[in-house]
């Protein structure tokens, strides 16, 4: 079993299925039914994505291991998501800059995935640019119309740039397992995409009338399965039934 | 919930020959619609293009037993427009309905100066070989066509969720339009 490559895939399969999973968690609580259809919307988006993830994980692993496996019996330390996925929903105003945020590395990223030596990363990733391309529309759109919109708003957007962009440069940060895939073709040149994220930031925040942060430490340790308060409450109601029923079916 | 006072857009879809009417969405401004129709309309794979049409702008068929009247369906919070405006002839998109609970579909376009002439006009031309319970229509350029390069990252996705549909729910045969 090529353990590299397994952890790779995992890496991008829980990004989608913790962030997708904080989308879930505003199903009823939109603050207007066509915006809680969207979030959610997406939420499915990315679960189903995170499914092609795991599942082509179980068949890397073998041994009968099933993508259910991975969601659901897997504890806090053993996540490699990025750290930014698992922040509270907060505000529209706040989960729309976590999406943001997101989108435009996830665009970057799974743009340059479709070319990996390995083909059923590539062909996952180019089926999901499709959704991605239109979560980032939707977000960027977000951004302008909150940011430069009403004091209110305005206040509210910068004060969600300055709590969240500290969680950006973990995604752009290559460690050994990141620089092992380079070599090998199948993962993606972080260096090469983080100036195309840096632009699209910027257009949008231009726009938007935002401004970042003072600074450029960054927060980080989820790759590492190093994560914060928060993954803990996320997997307890996310792996209830499977933990209380182990093996559970309807 | 919110105070928002949004204006209304009619969503119109064409999954083979013409478009359909879909349902309406409230958002804050028409970019903000024709990214949301995606959301809301075509979550299971329902068509290949969407028009998004401001409410305010589509005038209704209002038959007093004597004229042909247009009425505009929908107020804006905002903003009040004129009953119905004379001005230079323009094309005009006609959508009929022709059963009660069924949607107004798009049947073609004419060229008039106001819109209860337009309504007039097309209950002659379509008016034998159809039967109509009701008349839509808007100025051409009024609507708002999602563009066929996104076609792709709007429709696609939606084909292979299955999880999407009421797959297992089993109508009686009596249901004849769903």
């Amino acid at each position: 079993m090529n353990k590299s490559l397994l952890n790779y895939t995992l890496r991008i399969a829980d990004n989608n299925l913790i962030l997708g999973h904080r989308l879930s968690e505003w199903c009823g609580h939109g603050p207007i039914l066509e915006q809680d259809i969207a979030l959610t919307n997406i939420a499915l988006d990315l679960v189903g994505q995170a499914r092609n993830y795991f599942q082509l994980a179980a068949e890397i692993k073998g041994g009968g291991a099933t993508e259910d496996d991975f969601a659901y019996l897997r504890d806090v330390y053993d996540f490699q998501n990025v750290l930014l996925t698992e922040q509270p929903n907060g505000h529209f105003g706040e989960t729309i800059t976590r999406q943001f945020f997101f989108d435009v590395f996830n665009y970057y990223f799974t743009q340059a995935l479709t070319k990996s030596t390995n083909s059923q990363l590539a062909a996952i990733a180019e089926k999901s640019l499709k959704e991605i391309t239109y979560h980032l529309r939707f977000s960027s759109e977000w951004m302008i119309r909150l940011g430069d919109g009403t004091e209110e708003s305005h206040a509210k957007m910068q004060q969600a740039v300055d709590d969240l962009w500290m969680f950006t440069g973990e995604a752009f940060q290559a460690d050994a397992l990141d620089l092992e895939m380079v070599e090998n073709g199948v993962g993606v040149k972080l260096e090469e995409i983080k100036p195309y994220f840096d632009q699209k930031v910027t257009d949008i925040l231009d726009q938007a009338t935002l401004s970042l942060p003072e600074g450029n430490w960054m927060q980080k340790g989820g790759k590492q399965g190093k994560h914060s308060e928060h993954l803990g409450f996320i997997l307890a109601e996310l792996q209830f039934l499977q933990r209380a029923y182990p093996g559970a079916k309807w | 919930m919110s105070n928002v006072k949004w204006p209304l857009f009619e969503v119109f879809i064409r999954s083979k020959l013409a478009h359909v009417h879909a349902g309406s969405l409230h958002a804050a401004d028409l970019d903000m619609a024709m990214t949301n129709a995606r959301d809301v309309y075509t979550r299971r794979n329902e068509g290949v293009s969407i028009w998004v049409i401001p409410s305010d702008q589509i005038f209704a068929w209002n038959f007093d037993g004597e004229t042909i009247l247009a009425e505009r369906v929908y107020e804006h919070p905002q903003i009040t427009r004129k009953s119905e405006e004379q001005k230079e002839a323009e094309q005009w998109e006609v959508f009929f309905r022709t059963k009660q609970g069924l949607s107004h579909k798009h049947v073609g376009s004419i060229s008039m100066n106001t819109a209860s002439k337009v309504i007039a006009e097309a209950i002659q031309i379509y008016g034998d070989s159809l039967k109509i319970t009701n008349v839509w229509v808007v100025p051409s350029a009024k609507i708002n066509a999602s563009d066929p390069a996104e076609s792709e990252s709007f429709y696609d996705p939606a084909e292979d969720k299955l999880f999407r549909h009421a797959t297992f729910y089993d109508l009686p045969d009596e249901v004849k339009h769903m």
